[in-house]
């Protein structure tokens, strides 16, 4: 075959058609604002940039109260299950305490994971506070399953109590139900691939191609855009 | 051929590559990025928020100096708004990516051989719903043991454009892996199969397509708890070997030049009850006719499974997958004359295979090296019909064990035990890395 036989008018043809129908559908009323959801620039949605919480000695309640909601913003629930509730991608996270992990071994396991386990694919959270480090580790360590203990067998996870929070409401759940799909969703067909591989640009064109080829919903594209973003 | 094809795909890859490096860098291509054009606007804001204040106090004093200049300044700073605004690429965004393997295979009773792949990826979205991606495939043979048949293949392997239309439906056009059954769009590139070979039914010589020249429409559709995923798609349809007595009978997949005006028509419905199981149904029809088969029609109809869970019992994740392709294309008469020396071969030309695999892998064990360890077993088989050449029935059962270096990188190992017609039993180590 020669470039001059190549017939490269027919898939052209075929090409043109196919974009004149799509920008036709475009131009109709209701599908440009309309629940594509993709349209809206992820930027626009709040970020989980979490506010400095004061600072705080000691594992008061208030602190174990800040180190829930931290938990539950950053999208740890995507990955840990506590009692029995959240994701299987890593352990559960019901018995740290139970299972000798020092404050310092958490510390680190939270702001550089990889010091842990180099092939982790939990992400490192290294921009938080040392405050909000503490208030993590302080909620970690009063978990148990033991009966009888304040947070064990019967205890049912209470959605974070809204009002006077460091963190807005909404990305809270954004970042968590986003997680929630990315662990279920994106490890049918390869492993879970860390946040932490790819910066919010690179995530925006993974995910993206994601939604070509799985397909995902437009719904499901920005969601886990969302917790991937929170995350890296 | 090979060359012309080359050098095309070479081309249309260097140009893709070429426009969009442009347009992803702002200050030597003439285009201004989102940031700068944020950063410009805010300026300029703040400049016209000041205007009238200076305005006033400067024209009585030097009516013709220091007006001027802001509005010269204020002009220059409209424009450059203009050509920013114009350009209209300040969301472009874009990605390589793409898999990379090296391979040893050494087939019972034939030389041994190793193999490179290397498959770039551009990723490319233009725009919240215009979103490209153009793929080569670049591989490598090296020689056998009489220093022959050394070789590289480069191919386009992707090539097309997709638009989002709503949540739950996008179009796309060019060339792409046809989505008939999940195999070949979900489940091939190197660093997500777990073994280090495609199951007989999508190898070469295999019965389902690949990659294929046209246009799709697919989305996902939420239906309560579970989802329904679909994609219509129309291609160049195959081609039917009719002159090749080795081959006589069988499709040939890579027919990016079509024959005739008859398309491949097909789809595949996917259904997720629970996010961890997919099953899906798929269907192709084309009439792959050649002068003298006019009636020769091609039905297609595949089935796929995929089901990957963390089991807490097993302390580990399970994967089961599995693929059966039906190609029915009725009777007809090859080398009728018997001018090719083959024929005249009548048969009821219709095959099928497919392949089931399991796989599993410790990662909630304590012991951290273990955790990388996933274990798989796979058995596939393909039926071809007694009086076509390559008649008969192919069998393989290939256990194989992998070690993930990353989630992304890894080492397999595997051994294929084969039966039936020609069969050999294939070694193979196989590095392989997604990026
Ligand atoms: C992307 C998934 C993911 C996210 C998100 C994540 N983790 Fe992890 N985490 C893991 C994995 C996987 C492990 C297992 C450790 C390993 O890989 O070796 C782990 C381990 C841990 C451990 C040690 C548990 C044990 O018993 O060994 C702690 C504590 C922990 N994570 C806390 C957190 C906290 C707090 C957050 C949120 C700030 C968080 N993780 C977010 C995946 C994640
Ligand atoms: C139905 C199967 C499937 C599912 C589900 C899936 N992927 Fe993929 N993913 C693929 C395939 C296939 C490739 C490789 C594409 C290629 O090389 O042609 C890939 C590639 C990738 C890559 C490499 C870069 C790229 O875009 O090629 C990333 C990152 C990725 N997937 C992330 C995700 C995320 C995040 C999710 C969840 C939304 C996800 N995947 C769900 C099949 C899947």
């Amino acid at each position: 075959m020669t470039l001059s036989d190549w017939n490269c008018w027919r898939p052209v043809r075929w090409l043109v058609t196919v974009l004149v129908i799509g920008a036709g559908f475009a131009g109709c009323p209701g599908t440009r604002d309309g629940p594509a959801g993709t349209a809206r620039d992820p930027t626009d949605q709040a970020q989980p940039r979490i506010e400095t919480v004061a600072a705080n000695s000691g594992p008061s309640s208030a602190s174990v109260k800040r180190g829930k909601q931290l938990f539950d913003t950053l999208g740890c629930t995507a990955c840990h299950m506590v009692n029995g509730q959240g994701g299987r991608v890593g352990p559960d996270l019901s018995d740290e305490a139970a299972k000798g992990h020092s404050r310092s071994w958490l510390t680190t396991q939270i702001r550089t994971p990889k010091a842990n386990d180099p092939q982790t694919i939990m992400s490192a959270y290294g921009s938080l506070s040392d405050e909000q480090v503490n208030d993590l580790v302080d909620y970690l360590l009063t978990l148990s399953t033991a009966p009888g203990s304040p947070t064990g067998k019967g205890h049912v996870a209470r959605p974070p109590e809204a009002g006077g929070q460091a963190v807005p409401a909404v990305a809270a759940s954004v970042v968590a139900a986003g997680g929630e799909m990315w662990a279920r969703r994106c490890g049918q067909c390869h492993n879970l691939r860390p946040p932490s591989e790819y910066s919010d640009a690179q995530w925006t064109v993974a995910v993206h191609h994601m939604r070509v080829r799985v397909p995902l919903t437009g719904e499901e594209q920005q969601k886990i855009l969302t917790f991937l973003q929170a995350s890296n | 051929m090979q060359t012309g094809r080359l050098i095309l795909s070479g081309a249309v890859f260097l140009a893709l590559v070429a426009s969009a490096s442009e347009a992803q860098e702002p200050n030597e291509g003439g285009y201004v990025s989102r940031k700068e054009y944020d950063a410009l606007k805010k300026e300029l804001e703040e400049v016209k928020a000041r205007l009238p204040a200076q305005t006033e106090v400067a024209t009585p004093q030097a009516p013709s100096g220091e007006g001027n200049g802001s509005r010269s300044l204020n002009e220059k700073l409209g424009r450059t708004l203009a050509i920013a605004e114009g350009s209209g690429l300040g969301d472009t965004k874009m990605l390589i990516a793409g898999d990379a393997s090296a391979g040893f295979f050494n087939p019972q009773g034939a030389p041994s051989t190793f193999t490179a792949e290397f498959n770039p990826m551009l990723l490319w979205q233009l725009n919240e719903r215009l979103f490209f991606e153009g793929g080569l495939e670049l591989a490598l043979s090296g020689p056998d043991q009489n220093g022959e048949g050394s070789s590289t293949d480069v191919e386009l392997d992707s090539a097309y454009l997709t638009y989002l239309l709503t949540d739950w439906a996008l179009v796309g056009a060019g060339k792409f892996t046809v989505p008939f059954t999940a195999y070949h769009n979900h489940l091939d590139p190197s660093w997500i199969n777990k073994l280090p070979f495609d199951p007989l039914v999508y190898a070469d010589g295999g019965i389902a397509p690949d990659s294929g020249v046209g246009a799709f429409l697919t989305g996902a559709v939420p239906w309560g708890r579970a989802q329904f995923n679909y994609a219509v798609f129309l291609t160049n349809g195959p081609a039917l070997i009719t002159q090749d007595p080795a081959g006589a009978g069988s499709l040939n997949f890579d027919n990016f030049n079509d024959l005739n005006n008859n398309k491949a028509l097909g789809f595949r419905v996917g259904y997720l009850p629970v996010p961890e199981l997919e099953v899906g149904y798929s269907f192709e029809f084309s009439r792959p006719s050649p002068d003298g088969f006019e009636t020769v029609h091609s039905q297609l109809h595949g089935v796929d499974l995929n089901y990957v869970a963390q089991v807490e019992q097993i302390k580990g994740q399970l994967t089961a997958r599995a693929g059966w392709v039906w190609s029915l294309l009725g009777e007809a008469t090859y080398d009728p004359t018997g001018a090719l020396g083959f024929g005249p071969l009548r048969f009821e030309n219709n095959r099928n295979g497919g392949y089931a695999e399991v796989a599993y892998r410790p990662t909630k064990v304590a012991e951290r090296v273990l955790r990388n360890f996933e274990f798989a077993l796979r058995y596939d088989r393909l039926d071809i019909p007694s009086a076509a050449p390559g008649a008969g029935t192919r069998e393989q059962w290939t256990p194989g064990i992998d070690y993930w270096i990353t989630p992304r990188t890894v080492l397999k190992i595997a051994y294929a035990l084969a039966h039936g017609e020609g069969a050999q039993n294939v070694f193979a180590l196989q590095f392989a890395t997604g990026f």
